[in-house]
């Protein structure tokens, strides 16, 4: 019995030994995996080219005329970026620059604990390094600025595309810095371009509920307004220089005439309630107004066109008027009424300056008098007049 | 019809181009040079804010994300007068319409809690969050647009504050632990909105507080350790008392006369609603 738990144990034993070696060797060859990794990050670091920095050299004044930057004064970063992406497009070689009470550098630069530089300075394409005194401000483009302890810069101090790195230093007044523009992160491809369509569908589903709002509003005004559409038809016809003139008044005043609207509101104090119903009312009246000029406008135009409304379209109680002319004269046996509704469409077009050929159409005898109608009247009312 | 569909097509294609919003850091700061007090005025026009008390050493600081199509950064100092002005403005002028992706602009400004700070704020379509505790604030001025704007007072302010005027349009302004800001006098004009006062916090004196506000929604939220007294002015306003006691044409908390500390509310409203709540 002894015998066998001691054969038991030592199979427990061999068992478990492999499986603590094995976690062991895991750990150890992590480790040295881990060991690895950081010595090849180390080692591309070192190899791999980093970005382009140009030669440290000073960059001499332009001649007469030549570009120009003023650092006196840096509370507008992007003013002062533009005026130096103007002078200087990129850092070259034989870049000329002149910087009034100051200078220009090309490549890192940096000032000696035991320096004093007066002037403004500009580091263009490389880092500058503050271990003594600048009595003036401090520029970089594209590098970064380091102030070290002891380091003293009188002035302003601006970064731009770069960073500024206070490690002790003396900055005597403001600092700013300002990065390259950063776009928003792009997602996956597949979720891109499912947002893509999402946000093409809601666009299109919000464009068909305008379309289809102002469909709605313009049947109900072709239903319910017609004679003011007609006045609106007649207007934009027959006085086309009086309607262009009122409708650029008109909306040029729109927005003051809201202004005072709402101003007039509240402070009448007691208006102040009505005021989300006057905004509603003034924006429904707006797109009112505009829906029956365009109508008004396209009645004018189809009117001009087809000559009275017979091929009318875009107004449909113009296209259905027009139709059961169109029915009668087709069929050239209509009763009197209806022939008479078909020649008030073509008098319409002839006295507002329709075709000859409708002009040709329209001397039917049957058209009764020669009296002059309203262009809107001529196309619309009197055939609904004539009709039974 | 072809027509109609480019412009369909144009209106639907739109929205990509819109939300591909370009936006731009930038970082401001001033080392502290000993100066006793500041002037911060904070102009926001769009976006998000953040203020809260900032580092020993500075005096102020800024890191803004801005549009850069649409708005340039505010950073300017005047050492003659200890005046600081930072935030973003409209760039040119010209009517404009503040769209979603124009609200993504965010900004942290910190404010040096060792020097007298005098701060006024200029909000527009702004989502503020304005932690003033711990800064030693000597009078705040808030002018807030179309905003939702939220002012704590979470420490005890070291000074005395004179005056904190806050002026609304139609915004939505909540004011927490007013008992800790230490301003004798309170002023407050709302537009249309809503607005939450909460005077809660550690008491030195006494407050008091103008309050004129027209279709607003009005929350008081009283501490029952202060007396408090309400004059109120209101026209079609309906006010939930709530604790308070009329006493001809006050209402007044029951132990007014008993207490050490008042506070001393003149309401006016006009079409609103006011409601009283107690904190302990």
């Amino acid at each position: 019995m002894r015998t066998a738990s001691r054969l038991l144990l030592a199979v427990g034993v061999l068992l478990a030994l492999p499986a603590s070696a094995h976690a062991k060797t895991t750990c150890m060859l992590s480790r040295v995996s881990g060991v690895f990794e950081t010595v090849r990050a180390f080692v591309q670091q070192q190899i791999a080219p980093g970005p382009q920095r140009p030669k440290p050299q000073a960059v001499e004044p332009a001649p007469a005329g030549g570009p120009s930057v003023d650092l006196g004064d840096l509370s507008k970063p992007e003013v002062v970026e533009r005026q130096l992406r103007t002078a200087v497009p990129t850092p070259r070689s034989d870049l000329k620059l002149t910087v009034p009470n100051g200078q220009a550098r090309l490549g890192d630069f940096t000032i000696g604990s035991a320096e004093t530089m007066t002037g403004h300075l500009l580091v263009l394409g490389g880092d500058a390094n503050v271990y003594g005194k600048l009595l003036g401000n401090l520029v970089t483009m594209d590098g970064n600025v380091v102030m070290h302890p002891g380091g003293v810069v009188s002035g302003d101090i601006l970064a731009l595309h770069g960073d500024v790195r206070d490690q002790g230093g003396e900055i005597g007044g403001e600092v700013r810095t300002l990065s390259a523009v950063t776009k928003p992160p792009i997602a996956p491809d597949t979720a891109s371009t499912r947002s893509a369509v999402m946000a093409v569908g809601r666009n299109v589903a919000g464009v068909v509920g305008v379309f289809f709002t102002l469909l709605a509003l313009g049947v109900g005004l072709v239903t319910f307004a017609r004679p003011s559409l007609d006045v609106v038809s007649d207007t934009a016809s027959h006085s086309f220089g009086r309607s262009f003139i009122t409708g650029l008044i008109g909306q040029i005043l729109v927005l003051p005439t809201f202004g005072m609207l709402v101003v007039g509101l509240v402070l009448s104090v007691a208006g102040i309630l009505l005021l989300p119903f006057a905004v509603v009312v003034f924006v429904l009246l707006l797109i009112l107004g505009v829906v029956r000029h365009r109508l008004g406008q396209q009645l004018s135009v189809s009117a001009h066109r087809t000559g009275g409304g017979v091929h009318a379209v875009g107004c449909l109680g113009h296209f259905r008027l027009g139709t059961r002319g169109r029915r009668d004269g087709a069929g050239g046996s209509g009763t009197g009424d209806l022939a008479g509704g078909h020649s008030g469409f073509r008098r319409g077009a002839a006295e507002s300056g329709g075709s000859p050929r409708q002009l040709r159409r329209s001397t039917d005898p049957a058209r009764g008098s020669d009296r002059r109608i309203p262009l809107g009247h001529a196309a619309v009312r009197r055939p609904s007049r004539a009709a039974p | 019809m072809r027509t109609a569909g480019l412009a369909l097509a144009l209106a639907a294609g739109s929205a990509g181009t819109l939300s591909a919003q370009a936006m731009r850091p930038f970082t401001t700061f001033r080392q502290l040079h000993g100066e006793s007090r500041l002037q911060a005025r904070l102009d926001f026009a769009a976006g998000q804010l953040r203020v809260v008390p900032g580092r020993a050493g500075e005096l102020y600081r800024m890191s803004l994300s801005y549009d850069a199509d649409r708005f340039v950064p505010l950073s300017h100092y005047d050492p003659s007068t200890n005046a600081a002005t930072l935030g973003v403005d409209r760039a040119g002028g010209g009517f404009r319409v503040v769209s979603r992706s124009q609200l993504q602009q965010d900004a942290v400004v910190e404010l040096s809690p060792r020097t007298d700070l005098s701060l006024s704020l200029s909000l527009g379509a702004v989502e503020a969050d304005v932690e003033l505790g711990g800064l030693r604030l000597s009078d705040l001025r808030v002018e807030a647009g179309a905003s939702r704007t939220a002012l704590h007072f979470s420490q005890p302010n070291p000074i005395r504050c004179r005056t904190a005027d806050i002026s609304a349009g139609a915004a939505e302004i909540s004011v927490l632990q007013l008992g800790n800001s230490h301003c004798d006098r309170l002023r407050v004009e709302g537009g249309i909105g809503r607005m939450t006062l909460d005077f809660g916090g550690t008491w030195t004196s006494s407050q008091v507080a103008e309050l004129s506000l027209a279709v607003t929604e009005l929350r008081l939220r009283l501490p029952r350790k202060v007396g408090v007294r309400i004059t109120m002015d209101r026209f079609l306003a309906s006010f939930e008392p709530a604790g308070l006691v009329r006493r001809g044409d006050e209402w007044v908390s029951p132990d007014y006369d008993r207490s050490e500390r008042h506070l001393d509310i003149a309401l006016r409203t006009t079409v609103g609603a006011v409601k009283v709540n107690w904190t302990d």
